[in-house]
C-alpha cells in the first residue's frame, strides 16, 4: 500500500497526459482519415516530418510557435503524397504509407546532415514552455496533473472534443463517414468523394505534424533521426483501441501513456520495462480477437473509389 | 493451282502465327523484367535530380556507390551478405502478397527466428549436421508461429492483417529485447548480447568448401545458397504444386476460389504461416551465418526493407533474388557514398523510398492500360 501510494503520484498522471499527447493526436488524425476509407500507416513519417521541420523553423526564426505552425502546414502537405497516390491515382494506401514512412527517414536523416552538418541530431532550439492557469493550477492534484502542462497539451484537450463533435455532430463529420463506410451511397446523394478523402488526408498530415512538434518543441527542444520511435504505428494501436473514434483514440492513447509512465517508477514491482512496452500492442490485438466487444474498421477502407 | 496458292496462303498464315506466338512467349518473359530496370533507373534518376538541388555530385555519388558495392572481393561479398536476410524477408513478403495479404511484419517474426536459433544454438550441442538444420527449423517455425495468429484473425475474425502483423511485430521485438538482456544473455558482459553460439551450429563460409580465389578470407557463408535454394523452393511451391494454386487463387479472387471449393480461412492461415517461416529463417541464418551471436536490435530493418524487395520483383521468387541483391548493394555502397561523395548515407533511404513510390505508381500505369484496353474491346462491341 504503501508503494502504491508512492507510485500513484500526481506527477505520474501529468506524465501519463504528456506521453499521451502526440500518440492522442496522431491517432485522432489516423481515426479521421481513415473514417474517410484511407488507411493512413504513414502517421510515422508524418510525426518524423513534423518534428524535423518545427525543429528547423524554430532555429532559423528562433519562434517554436513559427515551428508548430510549419509543422502543421509541412505535415499537411506531405500527406497530399498520400491523398494523390491513393486517390486519384488508386494505388495501395499501404505500399503508398511504406514508401511515405521510409522516404520520411531518409528525408530527415539526410537534410538534417545538409542543413547543420551534423550526423544523428540537430543543436537545441527554442522551445515551449509549460504555462500555468491561474487558480485553477493550484487545485491539489487536478492542478499538477492538467493545469501545469505545455500548450500543445492544451491544444489537444480542444482537438479531442472539436474531432469528436465534428465527426459524430456535423453534416461534415456525417459525410466523412459516409464516404468511409458506403462511398458508392455517398456519391450518389451528391457528395464528393475525392474532396472529403482529401480533406480527411490532410487533416490527418496536419495532426501528425503538430503531434511531431508537440514531440520536439515541448519534450527534447532538438531533432534527433527517428525520434518518433514508433509512435505512429502505437497511434495505430491506439486508433483501434478506441474503435475510431476520437475520444476512444484519446483513451487509449492515455492507456498506452499511462503504462508507459508507469514503466519509469516500476523498478518497485520488477515488472520488466518490455512488457510494459507490449501493453499497447497486445491490447489492440486482444480488442481485435473480439475480447472486447467488436471492433470494425470503416466498410470501404483501404479500397479506392472509381466514379462510373 | 488454286490449292497451291491456298497452302502458300496457309502457310504463311501459320508463319505469322508462329512468329506471334514467338513475340508473345519473348514478351512474356522480357517485358516483366524491363519495368522493375525501368523503375530503377526511373528512381535513380529522381535521386540524382535531389542530390543535384542539394549541391551533391550525382555522378560522382553513384560511381562510389557502385564501387563500394561491387569492386573488390570484400565489398562483393558485403552486397551479397546484406542481400541474404533481404531474399528471406523479401520472399516472405511476397508469399504472403501472392494470397493477397500484406506481412507487415516480417521484421518481428524475423527476431523470434533469431530467438529460436539462438536458444537450440547455444544451449545443445549436437553434431553440425544434425544441429544446423534443427536451428533452421526452429527458426522457420518460431517465425511461422508468429504471423500464425495474425492468420487466424484474419480468418475467424477479418481483422486487417496489415495491423495484426504489425502489433506482433512490436510485441516481437521487445519479447526478443526481454530474452536477450534476461535468458540468452552473455554472462561476461554488460551489453546486450547473446551468448556465442557453439561452433557445431555455425553454416559453413563458403571459402571452405569451394576453392574460388576471390572469396578466400571473406565471410560470405552457405546462407547465401540456402537464400537461393529456398527462392527456388517457393517458386516451385506456387508454380507447380497445389497448395501454391489454392493460395494464388484465393489471392486472385477469395469469393470464385470458395465457389471452386478452396477454403479462404486455411489458405489465408497457410500462406502467413509459411510467410512467417521465410522471416523467421532471416533470422536463423543471420544468426548462424554471419553474427555467431543475438544483438538485441541488430535487424537492419530487413523486414521492412523486404516489402520494398517484395514489390520490385513483383513477388516473383526468383526476382526477389535479384532485387534483394540490389538492395543489398546500395546499403552496402551507401557508406562509401558518404566517404567518396559527402551525400549522406541516408540518400539509400530516400532511393528506396522512391523505388516504392514508383512500384506503386507502375499499377496505375497498368491500370490505365487495362481501362483503355476494355474501352476499345467495348467499342468494337457496339460497332
Amino acid at each position: 500500500m504503501e508503494q502504491l501510494k508512492e507510485i500513484l503520484t500526481p506527477a505520474l498522471f501529468a506524465g501519463m497526459i504528456r506521453i499521451a499527447t502526440p500518440l492522442a493526436l496522431t491517432a485522432i488524425g489516423g481515426t479521421i482519415c481513415e473514417r474517410s476509407g484511407i488507411v493512413n500507416i504513414a502517421l510515422e513519417g508524418l510525426i518524423l516530418i513534423g518534428a524535423f521541420i518545427s525543429v528547423v523553423v524554430s532555429y532559423f526564426t528562433g519562434s517554436a510557435w513559427l515551428g508548430v505552425l510549419g509543422a502543421i502546414i509541412v505535415g499537411a502537405l506531405f500527406s497530399l503524397i498520400l491523398a494523390y497516390f491513393s486517390i486519384n491515382l488508386r494505388a495501395d494506401q499501404v505500399v503508398v504509407g511504406t514508401a511515405i514512412n521510409i522516404f520520411a527517414l531518409g528525408a530527415t536523416g539526410f537534410l538534417t546532415d545538409f542543413i547543420f552538418k551534423e550526423a544523428g541530431a540537430t543543436p537545441g532550439v527554442a522551445g515551449l514552455n509549460p504555462i500555468k492557469i491561474p487558480i485553477l493550477c493550484n487545485i491539489p492534484w487536478i492542478g499538477e496533473i492538467f493545469f501545469q502542462q505545455k500548450p500543445i497539451i492544451y491544444l489537444t484537450f480542444f482537438i479531442v472534443a472539436i474531432s469528436q463533435f465534428i465527426l459524430f455532430k456535423t453534416q461534415i463529420g456525417l459525410r466523412i463517414r459516409a464516404v468511409g463506410e458506403h462511398p458508392r451511397a455517398a456519391d450518389t446523394v451528391g457528395i464528393n468523394i475525392y474532396k472529403i478523402r482529401y480533406l480527411a488526408v490532410t487533416i490527418s498530415g496536419a495532426l501528425g505534424g503538430l503531434a511531431g512538434a508537440q514531440l520536439a518543441l515541448e519534450e527534447i527542444r532538438r531533432f534527433v533521426e527517428y525520434m518518433s520511435g514508433g509512435r505512429g504505428f502505437i497511434a495505430l494501436a491506439a486508433n483501434v483501441f478506441g474503435k475510431w473514434t476520437p475520444i476512444g483514440s484519446w483513451l487509449g492513447s492515455l492507456l498506452f501513456g499511462f503504462a508507459q509512465a508507469l514503466e519509469l517508477r516500476l523498478g518497485i514491482f520488477k515488472i520488466p520495462p518490455e512488457f510494459v512496452k507490449m501493453i499497447p500492442y497486445a491490447l489492440t490485438i486482444i480488442v481485435l480477437a473480439g475480447a472486447m466487444g467488436r471492433a470494425t474498421a470503416p466498410a470501404a477502407i483501404g479500397k479506392p473509389y472509381v466514379k462510373d | 493451282m488454286k490449292t497451291d496458292i491456298r497452302d502458300k496462303e496457309k502457310n504463311i498464315i501459320e508463319r505469322k502465327n508462329k512468329n506471334k506466338f514467338k513475340d508473345n512467349k519473348l514478351s512474356k518473359t522480357l517485358l516483366p523484367m524491363l519495368v522493375p530496370i525501368g523503375m530503377i533507373f526511373f528512381s535513380f534518376f529522381v535521386g540524382a535530380i535531389i542530390m543535384l538541388i542539394f549541391g551533391y555530385d550525382p555522378i560522382q555519388a553513384y560511381v562510389s556507390l557502385i564501387r563500394g558495392a561491387f569492386v573488390g572481393n570484400f565489398n562483393i561479398t558485403q552486397t551479397l551478405l546484406n542481400s541474404v536476410p533481404l531474399i528471406f524477408t523479401g520472399l516472405a513478403v511476397a508469399f504472403a502478397f501472392r494470397c493477397g495479404l500484406f506481412n507487415i511484419g516480417a521484421e518481428g517474426q524475423l527476431y523470434l527466428g533469431s530467438l529460436a536459433s539462438t536458444y537450440i544454438a547455444t544451449a545443445i550441442i549436437l553434431p553440425a549436421i544434425l544441429h544446423v538444420p534443427l536451428i533452421l527449423i526452429a527458426g522457420a517455425l518460431a517465425g511461422g508461429l508468429w504471423a500464425f495468429l495474425p492468420g487466424i484473425l484474419k480468418a475467424k475474425t477479418g481483422s486487417h492483417e496489415v495491423i495484426t502483423t504489425m502489433m506482433m511485430s512490436w510485441i516481437g521485438v521487445f519479447l526478443s529485447s526481454y530474452i536477450i538482456r534476461n535468458i540468452l544473455k552473455d554472462p561476461r558482459t554488460d551489453l546486450p548480447v547473446s551468448k556465442t553460439i557453439y561452433k557445431s551450429a555455425e553454416l559453413i563460409k563458403i571459402d571452405k568448401i569451394l576453392p574460388i580465389p576471390a572469396l578466400k578470407g571473406t565471410r560470405l557463408h552457405i546462407g547465401f545458397f540456402i537464400a537461393i535454394l529456398t527462392a527456388l523452393l517457393i517458386w516451385y511451391i506456387l508454380k507447380k504444386t497445389t497448395i501454391g494454386y489454392e493460395v494464388r487463387a484465393v489471392g486472385f479472387n477469395p469469393y470464385a476460389s470458395e465457389y471452386a471449393g478452396i477454403s479462404i480461412g486455411k489458405n489465408i492461415i497457410l500462406a502467413l504461416f509459411i510467410s512467417g517461416m521465410l522471416a523467421g529463417l532471416a533470422g536463423s541464418v543471420e544468426i548462424a551465418g554471419l553474427h555467431h551471436k543475438l544483438w538485441d536490435r541488430y535487424s537492419a530493418m530487413y523486414g521492412f526493407t523486404g516489402i520494398a524487395v517484395a514489390l520490385l520483383a513483383k513477388n516473383n521468387p526468383i526476382g526477389v533474388i535479384f532485387a534483394a541483391i540490389l538492395f543489398g548493394a546500395t546499403q552496402a555502397g551507401g557508406k562509401s557514398m558518404q566517404l567518396d561523395a559527402n551525400v549522406p548515407v541516408d540518400m539509400t533511404d530516400i532511393l528506396e523510398g522512391i523505388v516504392i513510390f514508383a512500384v506503386a505508381a507502375e499499377e496505375i500505369i497498368k491500370m490505365f492500360i487495362r481501362a483503355r484496353e476494355k474501352r476499345r474491346l467495348a467499342q468494337i462491341g457496339t460497332t
